[in-house]
């Protein structure tokens, strides 16, 4: 059993990777967070199998204050994320309705 | 079943690798911060990996709570300062490259990039060969381990970490505590407490979120706390969790800020250094050495001390994260 245990944390170890394709690609601030949310809630599942497969119960209490601690970045970004901000502000952020600010930004 | 474990070793350490290299590598500054929580997760599975759940804990604690926030509230500032400094002024003078801001416009505006890949390259194998070589003539030693283990039943404690913290090496884990609380007095030495800038969040979800989240969040660091007598936890790690339980309060009613008042505040971070340094110089006093307890008394004190640790290392997170001194004081 623990080697399916194992062969199961090995796969959500693998769709963390593929989902890095999404926080390095965006195109959008929240698709990026969004996927490290989704990161943290496999971290969890990758704590609890590696729990059982490692037979450490110390593992049980990092997956809780994984699952616990996560939505402070997602409250952080929520409120922070969409501040006004002037149009000419240099921003690096991708989103499609900055788009313009952009070009500015790269024009100057 | 060992081949799968090198298996996911081997990914592990790839994605690692890679996820920092992208996080330095980013012009993006929000990816570089995604990338980091990013890293932050990877890196705790590989302290489990290491055998080192303390650590992984700590990690998890740090990385998921509290540097994420930090960092999107930095950059949330670093934008509006950027921006103070641009409305007013469409057509700006080519910037000043030594000027007050240079390293904030350095930040926003990062300068075209040189390809100067032979420097880095050979700074790197040097630095690899070092490394390679110092890890080749590893001495064969069973490290610490039967020493402490042949120590354990004058320790006060079953956890053999929180052993080695709180008593065996004091010491360190006394400075660390200081060094938490010099950090602290540098952030107050730069300023004022300024207003973290936030949007109002309509709805009932952020409110909902917090009213259930903050007080498991405090039971979970008790609970983390108490462990740290038996199990991987302990103050570092139960401080880390309630001060992610203030940072949330703080994001959430970032208009109407209660700032504690100057004395208790003080007090509150300076609890945990006093009482070390108190019960050190009793030690001292009555013949234990510094930092030494008497072993009937070993188990009361080392609760004690982390109970003042974990209040002291919370409020001095959170005081960190809100990062100037407290309005109103004058002192």
């Amino acid at each position: 059993m623990s080697v399916f245990y194992l062969a199961a944390a090995l796969f959500l170890l693998g769709t963390i990777l593929l989902g890095l394709i999404r926080v390095l690609r965006g195109p959008g601030s929240g698709d990026r967070m969004l996927a490290a949310q989704l990161f943290g809630t496999t971290g969890v599942t990758i704590l609890l199998l590696l729990s059982m497969t490692l037979e450490e119960s110390a593992l049980i209490d990092v997956a809780l204050v994984f699952a616990l601690l996560a939505v402070v970045a997602a409250v952080a970004f929520v409120r922070q994320h969409g501040l006004p901000e002037p149009p000419d502000t240099p921003t690096h952020r991708r989103n499609p309705e900055s788009t313009e600010s952009r070009e500015s930004n790269d024009d100057r | 079943m060992n081949g799968l474990l090198v298996l996911f070793d081997l990914v592990l350490l790839a994605g690692i690798v890679g996820v920092a290299w992208r996080c330095l590598a980013s012009t993006d500054l929000f990816r570089a911060v995604v990338l980091f929580i990013t890293f932050g997760l990877l890196l705790a599975l590989a302290w489990v990996r290491l055998e080192a759940p303390d650590i992984a804990l700590a990690e998890a604690a740090i990385g998921a709570g509290i540097t994420g926030a930090l960092l999107l509230v930095t950059l949330e500032r670093l934008r509006s300062i950027m921006a103070e400094r641009h409305t007013g002024r469409p057509h700006t003078p080519p910037p000043d490259p030594t000027g007050p801001h240079a390293l904030l416009r350095a930040l926003h505006d990062p300068p075209p990039e040189r390809r100067t890949f032979l420097p880095a390259l050979t700074f790197a194998l040097v630095v690899g060969g070092l490394l390679v070589t110092a890890l080749w003539h590893q001495p064969q030693s069973t490290g610490l381990e039967p020493v402490v283990d042949a120590h354990m039943d004058v320790s006060g404690v079953d956890h053999p970490i929180t052993a080695v913290l709180l008593n065996f090496r004091a010491y360190d884990t006394f400075l660390e505590l200081a060094i938490v609380l010099i950090a602290l007095l540098g952030a107050w030495s730069l300023g004022r407490h300024d207003l973290i800038p936030a949007r109002p969040a309509p709805g009932p979800i952020l409110p909902g979120t917090l009213r259930l989240l903050v007080p498991v969040a405090i039971v979970t660091g008790v609970y983390v706390l108490w462990a740290g007598s038996h199990a991987p936890g302990g103050a570092f790690q139960a401080g880390a969790i309630l001060g992610a339980a203030g940072i949330l309060l703080v994001l959430a009613r970032p208009r109407q800020l209660p700032m504690a008042p100057g004395a208790p505040l003080r007090l509150g971070l300076t609890g945990g250094v006093a009482l070390f340094l108190l019960v050190g110089l009793y030690g001292l006093v009555a013949g234990h050495g510094f930092l030494g307890y008497a072993e009937a008394w070993a188990y009361p004190l080392i609760i004690l001390i982390e109970v003042a640790a974990t209040l002291s290392i919370a409020l001095a997170l959170v005081a960190l994260f809100v990062a100037g001194r407290p309005t109103g004081d004058d002192a």
